[in-house]
């Protein structure tokens, strides 16, 4: 019974012990690689507007590309979601655009305008948290929940997103 | 006829005559089918498990029996032998669960780290509540057996295995069945035992505290170190858990480092499907009515709710303790959340908190505490291997 008890004032605290040092680890590294990768990507940016004058590309102009690149990213991201890829070819504005995206799951992502080459950070989206924690509460003393499309509400970090029915949660979207 | 072998078409009846409890175990069998087809809990273990036991307790035995030198043994002994009472299954299915597992909940609020230790009290104080029934003349637990029990309130199947294993190779008894069918009857009951404890230990005022989710996406480089410094981390520190987290974050590489998707996409399916099927048929047939018939197997499923119980009060009440601390900044039921059964038990203290607030999410903070409490089991199954020999 003894040797039992010290296992336990051990146990609990080795438990502890190890549980805080990857606390303090995780703390450390996103520290560190948070500032480094939105540093990158800040000079990434930085490097794209300088080299616009001098890469003119024919057939688009770099602005129209920084634009085709953002819309392409964004059109990726969506896609990805339901499990479809954004093909080679995309029309903007009457323009044909030649577009090669890499995982948009994983920032930042590498893709390829005419040629131009980008790397884009998806950062913040949709609303903050209050703002839809607070539309959910209407929306289901409205009757909505009854409705047979109501489902658990998430918000769009967490998968979730908006529907004319309210707040769907990720299953809608199978 | 008797010499015409006649008989022998009715060795069935035969050995039910013998052997009257095989009929228990078929209601038990049929018990966990019920529980698996009929009201959802944790299907994909309850009808293997099941399933394995209505086999394992059919008459005769074919299916269970050991191999001689003249016979080959029955279907079911290769997987207990083979898979199960080594470290095997658990191991491969902690390498389906790393890939399976998103981190990226906890390293976004790595506060919430501690609850997932907090929640591994049931575990120390299940084991021991079993010394302790230990030294009373109807039962016959040490130390060895103790642990296998105590692991129960982890609510970690694999790990609970990987323990009752290794207690067995260190000279303890033969509970596996007992302990393993504990541990996984308890994960499917996740949201029928934890909210009345959680209840008892929250005021209402508790249950409405609002925490924000601010979503901070986590760096690449993080999410890619993390399964390598924590494999390392818990290698050093506890080196009988490298076994069970070294494997978890190996598959969780797999998932997070974009290069090798179809290694990670076989680890999280078809690797991970295998697994189960033979885990839950080997599991279901360690059940046999003689060795899970006893007082003993009543009183660990008795202790293992006590474990599961506590373990689920450790988290609530250091979530308490949180929360006061961070000026109810806090909502002290995803403590709860601190026991290994994921994401069962941060569904549960979600379906909570809408309950008492359809605007209160708590699901991703409750995550945090989920998968830290995979590693926190993993680290005492290790302490437990470590200093009992």
């Amino acid at each position: 019974m003894l040797e039992g008890l010290l296992i336990t004032v051990v146990g609990m605290a080795v438990v502890f012990v190890v549980l805080a040092i990857l606390m303090y680890v995780i703390m450390g590294m996103e520290r560190l690689f948070r500032e480094k990768e939105v540093a990158e990507v800040v000079s990434e940016k930085v490097a794209v507007t300088e080299a616009l004058p001098q890469a003119p590309e024919a057939g688009a102009t770099p602005e129209g590309t920084v634009e085709v690149a953002a819309i392409a990213v964004a059109l990726a991201s969506y896609l990805k979601e339901r499990g479809k890829k954004l093909g080679a070819s995309l029309s903007v504005g009457g323009e044909q655009y030649h577009v090669e995206t890499g995982d948009p799951s994983i920032p930042p992502v590498n893709l390829k305008v005419n040629q131009e080459h980008y790397r884009a950070a998806i950062g913040e989206e949709g609303l903050p948290p209050a703002e839809q924690a607070g539309s959910v509460a209407p929306q289901a003393k409205d009757g909505q929940r009854g409705s047979p499309g109501w489902r658990s509400a998430y918000p769009p970090p967490q998968g979730g997103f908006w529907c004319r029915r309210g707040w769907t949660g990720r299953k809608a979207r199978d | 006829m008797e010499a015409s072998g006649f008989w022998e078409l009715l060795a069935g009846f035969k050995g039910l005559w013998e052997e009257p409890q095989m009929l228990v175990m078929l209601a038990i069998g049929c018990l966990l089918l019920f529980l698996g087809l009929s009201k959802r809990f944790e299907p994909l273990l309850l009808i293997p498990i099941g399933s394995g036991i209505i086999l394992a307790n059919l008459p005769l035995g074919e299916l269970i029996k050991p191999a001689t030198e003249t016979e080959s043994g029955g279907f079911f002994w290769y997987f207990y032998k083979y898979a199960l009472s080594n470290e095997l299954i658990p191991l491969l299915v902690f390498l389906g669960l790393g890939a399976l597992t998103d981190f990226e909940p906890m390293l976004s609020n790595p506060k919430t780290i501690l609850l997932g230790a907090a929640a591994q009290l049931g575990v120390f104080v299940a084991m021991l509540g079993t010394l302790a029934l230990g030294l009373t003349p109807w039962f016959d637990f040490g130390l060895k057996e103790a642990a296998s029990v105590g692991i129960i309130g982890g609510a970690d199947g694999p790990t609970t295995i990987y323990v009752a294993t290794g207690m067995m190779e260190r000279g303890g008894r033969d509970i596996l069945g007992a302990v393993a069918v504990a541990a996984y009857s308890y994960m499917a009951l996740v949201p029928i035992i934890q909210p009345p404890i959680i209840r008892l230990l929250t005021t209402r005022e508790e249950r409405l505290i609002k925490m924000p989710y601010a979503f901070h996406p986590v760096s690449n480089r993080t999410l890619i170190i993390f399964p390598i410094a924590t494999a390392i981390v818990a290698g050093i520190l506890v080196p009988m858990a490298a076994p069970l987290i070294g494997i978890m974050m190996f598959g969780n590489l797999l998932r997070v480092c974009g290069v090798v998707e179809r290694l990670s996409q076989t680890a999280q399916n078809e690797l991970m499907n295998i697994v189960v099927i033979i885990l839950g048929l080997s599991v279901g047939s360690a059940m046999t009515a003689k060795t899970f018939l006893q007082a003993e197997t009543i009183a660990i499923f008795a202790l293992g709710l006590f474990a599961f119980g506590v373990s689920t009060a450790g988290g609530v009440l250091f979530g308490k303790l949180m929360c006061a601390l961070s000026g109810r900044k806090i909502n002290p039921m995803i403590g709860a959340a601190g026991v290994s059964a994921v994401p069962m038990s941060a569904r549960v203290v979600q379906n909570m908190a809408t309950k008492e607030d359809p605007s209160n999410f708590l699901l991703m903070h409750a995550m945090g505490p989920n998968v830290a409490g995979v590693i926190g089991t993993a680290t005492a199954a290790g302490v437990f291997l470590a200093l009992i020999h």
